[in-house]
């Protein structure tokens, strides 16, 4: 028998050694940082704001700042510049003259405009100063010079890529109030606070923000307190941390992220058969769905802005029938529309990020309910895929429609050509009012242009627009000042940002 | 100790069997249609109307194990089916006739077997993009090898044996050899092999969903309602853990039948097995 | 026939020869993965050229594609290609990560350190669970406890692992709090990938070794020893447990495979930094070089294990012969 006490040993020696491990509490450190989770940050690889979306990064977490940026009300202000006037083709941006980097180093015009250069040829998320000259006039003031005057400088250079940036190999210094201690790319990087920040007393005493590839291994991190705060919870996150207001606090702003989708024209001429569809997709029930994350909208932007105000049909399955009856369809013994013997069978295409799988899973039974059939076509690029292709009937897409403060932006992508103009859209009149956009200087002026080219896609049945989704920003309890009332998304630590355990 | 073997075969069989019919009927039984949405009823608890919940789409979970037996399981035997007929075709060819086309078959199945089996459907999945039938097609590929294999080593182990060789002396044709006095010789091993995969396959398609490499929406399949509903263990965990439940029994069951067949049959399988 | 012995001189040099000649048979054997591994990234659909430049979020237009395809070489015909990636693969240059421009051999040696801390811990944690589980199970075969413990294995069997993952954070971390769910790198975070990695290889070990043991305890040294009375630990540990080294050295050498599978879904769950999430980030990004470095890898790994596995067995067991 002692073979088996022998045995019996062994177990209990192994049970030991796997409890042993987490005898010791979960460590707390004295010093105050503040930890952030990214869904997104695999894809920050460099310091260098100009990378691909790498900018966004560094100014998220407090790191890097941008000469102008974007207020709680959505209008353009001075950030590391005290302000800027045009002049044609030509603006003369004046600077704060307190502004220091990390280092100690003075923020001059020299400086920023090298910086800014860098950026106007690097960067392939923002054209707009590619061929712009950017000079230094005297210490504190610089000019840009563009081919045509550009209407939207100050809100141009409120673009993460903008980023006033010393770079030198692969470390770079920067304005904010964390400078850079460590960084991993694409998996962590880690600040502390800048002794010489220019704008104040910084709170805290560093920042961490690591890469979580899975939303939910993000949100279960965030309810074990290894995360502080973060961005961009899902529905049913949103569910736990409203049932536990003590532990969890959650703040929803009504933000500018477009869930949308392209109709092809060259596939769906007929345009009653395109308004049915679009009479059949209910914005409300996507916004049901999406609880407490997105609101829905009329047009790109939402109806609160001043370029909102456009109209549409309304949601009415019963009035899409009778559209599509009256293009000579019949129903047929499968509950679907169909001439010929052929029925109508639209393709969805669509990629599986920030709820699209869900949202198009119930436009598919929408149009289902208006005797449209429909299949799913999932893609894990969108951009490499369907948008180059055109090969869908429905191109389900979901895009940042204002990052900046003005409607240029997307409508230039939709209409303007390239990547986003697709489906086979056309419009004279639509391209017309574009140009003119790109140049009037006057704010009203250019809300009802941007009201006009949006009322010409919705007219011509050629897009959906669905919902906005809210910045949902999520804390633990103690955690304050993380922008949480801004619309931008990438603002989020900053000097006042604090945290009592 | 024969009957005690008996019993568990027909106890397992009889599980199995079940399981079968139950998806085969599923479409009676299912109380709601499974793809149906509802933005109204998400994330419903257990009642009447919906035995086993909603999901996040207000979609019926009962309907969907329901539908989604269908995919899980019938999936998984139709290629475990394919797979053991391809493999022990090829394997059986190449052993009754040996020749460079037996070498050339072998040095693919070695080259194919060199790479753990998920690994290379995770491989092959990815470079195809998601989808039942590329997963099907993933799983397949790494999947066919062990029965080649085996039914090879035992062709060529048959072929010495004195009564194969008199059928061949007394006139046999090559097709009345391998149908007539080897096939019924390996098809023990082979059956048994077969068995013990089919949860592996089961398992195996849950794992490429997880990585989005199953299938399509809004299709149902055990796996990708575990996968998607993952997030609601806290907030409706009825969603994850019925079709849970369901894979996991489905599992265990064709993998105690596996066993009860190997016992009953008494078949030593060597490295094929342990992969 | 407890023991076995052989003459030293004339087994090593039979070894070095087996050796010998397993290696000669492995070269066939590399060519046809690094074949398969290359078609593969071939075949799959689309213009890496595409892929590339998209992944480096650059919108493609048809004069940079066209200058892309030339630098990258796609122009040449498939074999030339092959070759070209053949001599790179075997000089240690598996070409530049599409995301990043990293190397992709460095990112996996870097990863794979990582993934094998991982491993090794799961593989000890799984010996030292199956070892004593099989042994009682096949000793009291057909009691209670026999039943229960294969229960037990066909139940890890049948869970997916990353549902046992989720209940286990589930359950440890945000119930109990007892360890992070992001590991980290720290010794506390290794422990539920760990445990998580162990299950269902664990599984397959109790059954693997309940099997062996019961055949041992049927052959006819075990009866002889009850007949004389030998007490039953003694020839447990000294006979049995000896003799099934050769079935749990080749379980162990199977399990690597699994091992690696497994690394794939549990480190992109707990964040681990090792090969398992590298690769899952790369098929998110269609990153085609890492995937395909990867399966290389684990395909020559797996390969090496298993010739290691086999010789280990003919050093235990001099009496197999090669078929």
């Amino acid at each position: 028998m002692k073979f088996k006490k022998a045995l019996s040993l062994l177990l209990v020696l192994c049970l030991l050694c796997t409890v042993s491990g987490c005898s010791h509490s979960s460590a707390s450190s004295d010093s105050k940082t503040i930890r952030i989770g990214d869904l997104f940050a695999n894809t920050y690889t460099s310091l260098d704001p100009a990378q691909d979306s790498c900018g966004w990064w560094t100014v998220t977490l407090g790191i890097s700042e941008t000469l102008f940026r974007i207020d709680d009300n959505y209008t353009v202000v001075p950030w590391l510049a005290e302000s800027a006037a045009s002049d044609g083709n030509t603006w003369t941006i004046k600077l704060r003259n307190n502004v220091v980097f990390s280092d100690g180093t003075p923020l001059t015009a020299e400086i920023a405009a090298e910086s800014l250069s860098h950026a106007a040829v690097t960067s392939s998320s923002n054209t707009s100063l590619a061929d712009a000259e950017i000079k230094a006039v005297d210490d504190s003031t610089l000019t840009i010079t563009t081919a045509e005057p550009l209407a939207t400088m100050t809100n141009e250079l409120t673009s993460p890529a903008y980023a006033i940036a010393i770079l030198d190999g692969d470390s770079a210094l920067f304005t904010g109030p964390f400078a850079v201690t460590d960084f991993d790319p694409g998996v962590s990087i880690k600040a502390s606070r800048n002794d010489h920040y220019w704008n104040g007393k910084v709170t805290l005493d560093g920042v961490e923000g690591t890469y979580v590839a899975d939303a939910d291994t993000l949100s279960l991190a965030f309810q074990n307190g290894e995360i502080d705060a973060f961005i961009g919870p899902t529905t049913n996150d949103l569910e736990i941390f409203e049932g536990d207001p003590d532990t969890y606090q959650v703040v929803s702003t009504p933000a500018s992220r477009l869930y949308y989708y392209y109709l092809n024209l060259d596939r769906l001429p007929e345009k009653d058969l395109r308004a049915a569809i679009n009479m059949s997709i209910d914005s409300d029930a996507i916004c049901t769905l999406l609880s407490g994350l997105a609101s829905p909208t009329a047009g790109a932007y939402g109806p609160d802005t001043a370029y909102g105000g456009v109209t549409r049909n309304s949601y009415d399955p019963d009035a899409a029938k009778k559209l599509i009856e009256g293009l000579g369809y019949t129903l047929d013994s499968n509950g679907y529309y169909a001439k010929d013997g052929q029925e109508i069978e639209l393709d969805i295409a669509y990629y599986a990020a920030r709820s699209i799988d869900k949202i198009v899973v119930l436009m598919q039974e929408q149009l289902k309910a208006a005797g449209i059939k429909a299949s799913l076509t999932v893609s894990e690029d969108p951009d490499g895929t369907y948008l180059t292709t055109h090969d869908f009937d429905i191109g389900v897409y979901c895009m940042i429609a204002n990052p900046s403060a003005d409607p240029y932006y997307f409508l230039n992508r939709v209409v303007g050509g390239g990547l986003y103009t697709s489906g086979g859209f056309e419009d004279a009149k639509a391209t017309e009012l574009l140009s003119e956009l790109y140049t009037e200087t006057d704010t009203s002026q250019r809300a009802e242009l941007a009201v006009e080219i949006q009322q010409i896609i919705i007219d011509d049945e050629a897009m959906g627009f669905m919902a906005l989704l809210n910045k949902t920003t999520c804390m633990r309890s103690g955690v304050k000042n993380c922008s949480e009332t801004n619309p931008v998304s990438y603002y989020f630590i900053n000097a006042d940002t604090d945290i009592n355990s | 100790m024969k009957n005690k073997k008996n019993l568990w075969l027909r106890i397992f069989l009889f599980l199995a069997a079940a399981i079968i019919i139950l998806s085969l009927f599923s479409d009676v039984l299912m109380p709601n249609d499974p793809n149906a949405t509802n933005a109204m009823r998400i994330k419903e608890a257990p009642s009447a109307e919906y035995p086993f919940g909603t999901d996040d789409l207000g979609r019926c979970v009962l309907s969907r194990v329901l539908s989604g037996s269908k995919t899980s399981i019938f999936c998984a035997l139709i290629l475990v089916a394919a797979t053991a007929v391809f493999g022990s075709a090829a394997g059986m060819l190449c052993g009754y006739y040996g020749g460079a086309a037996d070498s050339i078959v072998m040095r693919i199945i070695d080259g194919i077997m060199a790479f753990p089996q998920m690994v290379l459907a995770i491989a092959v999945a990815g470079m195809l993009g998601g989808g039942m039938l590329n997963a099907m097609l993933a799983l397949g590929f790494a999947s066919w090898t062990p029965y080649a294999r085996l039914a090879r080593s035992r062709v060529i182990a048959l072929k010495r044996e004195e009564f194969v060789l008199a059928a061949r002396i007394s006139g046999c044709g090559d097709g009345a050899v391998i149908g007539g006095y080897i096939f019924p010789n390996i098809f023990p091993s082979l059956l048994t092999y077969a068995a013990t995969q089919v949860g592996t396959i089961m398992l195996g398609f849950a794992g490429l969903s997880f990585l989005n490499l199953g299938v399509q929406q809004p299709q149902a399949e055990w796996g990708s309602m575990i996968s998607s509903a993952r997030g609601m263990l806290a907030t409706a965990p009825w969603a994850v853990l019925y079709p849970a439940l369901a894979l996991i029994v489905s599992v265990m069951i064709f993998n105690y039948l596996g066993d009860a067949i190997r016992d009953r049959l008494d078949v030593h399988l060597e490295s094929e097995e342990r992969r | 026939m407890a023991r076995r012995t052989a003459s030293l001189p004339f087994l090593e040099e039979k070894m070095l020869k087996y050796i010998q000649k397993r290696l000669l048979r492995l070269i066939p054997i590399l060519l046809v993965i690094t074949f398969v591994t290359f078609s593969l990234m071939y075949l799959a659909s689309g213009d890496p050229a595409q892929k590339k430049l998209v992944a480096q979020g650059i919108v493609p237009d048809d004069a940079a594609l066209e200058a892309e395809r030339e630098e990258m070489g796609l122009n040449d015909p498939f074999i030339i290609r092959y070759g070209k990636w053949l001599v790179g693969f075997l000089t240690g240059d598996l070409g530049e990560s599409y995301s990043n421009g990293q190397p992709v051999s460095g990112l996996l040696w870097t990863a794979m350190g990582k993934t094998a801390a991982v491993a090794v811990c799961a593989l000890a944690l799984s010996l030292v669970i199956s070892l004593p589980l099989g042994i009682w199970s096949a000793v009291r075969q057909n009691t209670f406890i026999d039943y229960l413990v294969r229960f037990l294995t066909f139940f890890a069997n049948a869970v997916p692992s990353f549902l046992a993952a989720l209940l286990l954070i589930y359950l440890f971390c945000i119930k109990l709090k007892w360890f992070p769910v992001l590991a980290k790198d720290s010794f506390r975070g290794l422990v539920l990938p760990v445990i998580a990695l162990s299950l269902p290889i664990t599984g397959k070990f109790v059954k693997q070794i309940r099997a062996e043991i019961l055949e041992q305890l049927g052959e006819g040294y075990v009866t002889g020893a009850q007949a004389r009375g030998v007490r039953q630990s003694t020839y447990m540990i000294r006979d049995v447990l000896h003799n099934s080294m050769l079935a749990i050295i080749t379980v162990i050498g199977f399990s690597v495979g699994s091992l690696f599978v497994g690394s794939v879904v549990i480190e992109s769950i707990f964040q681990w930094p090792g090969v398992g999430k590298l690769v899952m980030d790369s098929i998110t990004a269609r990153d085609y070089p890492v995937i395909q470095g990867f399966v290389i890898y684990i395909a020559v790994i797996y390969v090496m294990i298993n010739l290691l596995t086999d010789i280990a067995y003919r050093y235990l067991d001099p009496r197999i012969t090669d078929s």
